[in-house]
């Protein structure tokens, strides 16, 4: 299924791509993934000085705003898909199909720890791409430095919108901080 | 009790004892036998490649997850103190009510901050030695602050740290009284490592600045109750060794916004970040070893503070901050080629000395 690489590399691939084809598993991850993600900055949510209930709120409001980044992300593939390789649009097909990529990100919890984050943030975020560009490959028949092509703008429109999130999240907590510590 | 009665007693206690590890010993090895015997297949099996390197990446994957959950409970201390649920954070407008007539005189206070084997108020034997010398050397217009703990947030050390109190207090026991170097050792590191997490947390951009003002809060508290106010005050000087100098440089900015004064921050072998909020402050200065290792790899470790990452805080201060080197040759970073060690204690609290002269001049 997968071109040869190298017999431990390609076998690692192959065994990603069996783990994605056996979760059987389409679009509802996104929502779980959101969670994980929101719940990485819970902590912004008490430097806000939130009360618990309002703190809940913000968490599934930011799951949801997550999960949208990321099917616009996957609506993205397809409009790629579509321009580069002349496969018809059907994007709740292929979100059913490439939903299982994003498995790595139920662990995007893990990002909340301090001192290692970035590192956990990059990994987790690399082996999403990667499995996008296996599921590419298995689904679509597309090799693997095209995929790279076709599954970057949606990868990038996916991270900014992540990142304008987190970042207006802790911008407000500095800003309940610099109000403490000024007045 | 007659003293050869006690001694008769304590030499049967450690009888029994061994009597009771070798019976142990003995019954594992039968067990153990046993065991292997009737597992030899799947124990073969283990041995192979395949599973050890599936073993191994499942002990990977285990570490990296206790890490980050033992920072993320770390980070929630921090966060149920700034909320508030712990108690004892204070108003920042209440610090320094009123000036009282019998305040202290002094203008300039050092506060020294350790590094990461810090584990209660009192500082080891030969820290406080360096910090005597220090006292002495220091004009009679400044005073020197020492027993903060640098690595927490609350007014009391970690043996008093609410819902873990009982696990440190323990640890400590263990840590000076265990017979075995090795569980002593052992706990020393859990101590060293809580503190890392610490440091780690202060120079996270997202968390960094609720715990620095927690720790900020905390000095100024010290800084009150020793007769600091910022009418007759005019600088604060924290003085950092090793992590203590990232903890340094953290809190400082807050510390000039809680006290009004200026606040200078001088790193003795320091490691640290760059990622803290420098811009207000006008002089950070740092005594180096030129042997130390440790100094050294954490330049690495923090990024911020390479030439390749023009925009971090750190190198956008150098552009226009007064940052005083002292290099001194052939000091390590601790133990006898240490900063407070006989040989090279006085060169350290001569540099600390100098740059508080040409600070306080300029």
């Amino acid at each position: 299924m997968l071109d040869p690489v190298g017999f431990p590399l390609s076998a690692l691939l192959e065994s990603m791509v069996q783990t994605m084809l056996a979760m059987d598993t389409g679009l509802g991850l996104v929502i779980g993934v959101g969670l994980s993600m929101s719940a990485s900055h819970l902590f912004s949510l008490l430097a806000n000085r939130l009360c618990l209930r309002q703190i809940a709120l913000q968490m599934v409001l930011d799951a949801l705003v997550l999960s949208l980044a990321l099917s616009l992300g996957i609506l993205c593939h397809s409009l790629m898909l579509t321009l580069m390789e002349h496969v018809p649009p059907q994007p709740i097909m292929m979100a059913n199909r490439m939903g299982a990529a994003l498995w790595p990100g139920l662990f995007y919890v893990l990002v909340a720890a301090p001192y290692i984050s970035d590192l956990i943030a990059v990994t987790l975020l690399a082996w999403i791409h990667l499995n996008v560009m296996l599921l590419l490959q298995v689904h679509y028949g597309i090799p693997l430095q095209e995929g790279l092509v076709v599954s970057l703008p949606g990868f990038v429109l996916a991270l900014v919108l992540i990142a304008l999130v987190f970042a207006q999240r802790w911008r407000t907590s500095y800003n309940t901080l610099a109000r403490e510590v000024g007045r | 009790m007659e003293p050869s009665a006690a001694i008769q007693h304590h030499r049967n206690h450690l009888r029994l004892g061994w009597r009771v590890v070798v019976i142990l010993l003995l019954i594992t090895s039968v067990l153990a036998f046993l065991g292997v015997s009737a597992v030899r297949q799947d124990a073969a099996i283990l041995l192979k490649p395949e599973s050890i390197r599936e073993l191994l990446i499942m002990a990977g994957a285990l570490v990296v997850v206790v890490v980050a959950l033992v920072g993320v409970y770390s980070v929630m201390v921090d966060f149920v103190f700034w909320e508030g649920w712990m108690r004892g954070l204070p108003d920042p407008r209440d610090l320094f009510p009123a000036l009282d007539p019998n305040t202290s005189g002094h203008r300039h206070y050092l506060v020294y901050l350790d590094g990461i084997h810090q584990s209660e108020e009192d500082h080891p034997p030969r820290v406080s030695e360096f910090l005597q010398h220090l006292e002495q050397a220091i004009d009679r217009d400044s005073l020197l602050v020492k027993g903060i703990e640098a690595y927490t947030i609350t007014p009391v050390g970690l043996k008093s740290t609410p819902f873990a109190h009982w696990f440190w207090q323990r640890l400590f026991s263990l840590q000076e009284h265990h017979p075995n170097g090795w569980v002593r050792f052992l706990c020393s590191f859990c101590v060293q490592a809580n503190n890392v997490i610490k440091v780690g947390i202060s120079s996270d951009r997202r968390y960094g600045p609720v715990m620095n003002y927690e720790l900020a809060l905390k000095i100024a508290r010290r800084l009150a109750a020793i007769g600091f106010h910022p009418s007759r005050a005019s600088r604060v000087v924290l003085v950092g060794y090793s992590g203590g100098g990232e903890m340094a440089i953290g809190a400082a900015a807050m510390l000039q916004k809680l006290c009004h004064v200026p606040v200078h921050v001088i790193t003795v072998c320091g490691v640290f970040s760059g990622n803290g909020d420098l811009e207000t402050l006008e002089h950070v200065s740092m005594v180096v070893g030129s042997k130390d290792p440790v100094a050294a790899l954490g330049r690495i470790a923090y990024p911020g503070r390479l030439p390749l990452l023009p925009l971090s805080n750190w190198n956008r201060w150098l552009t226009y901050g007064r940052l005083h080197r002292y290099e001194i040759p052939a000091m390590s970073h601790n133990g006898n080629s240490g900063p407070f060690s006989r040989d090279y204690r006085d060169k350290v609290v001569a540099a600390i000395c100098s740059e508080l002269a040409l600070t306080q001049a300029g």
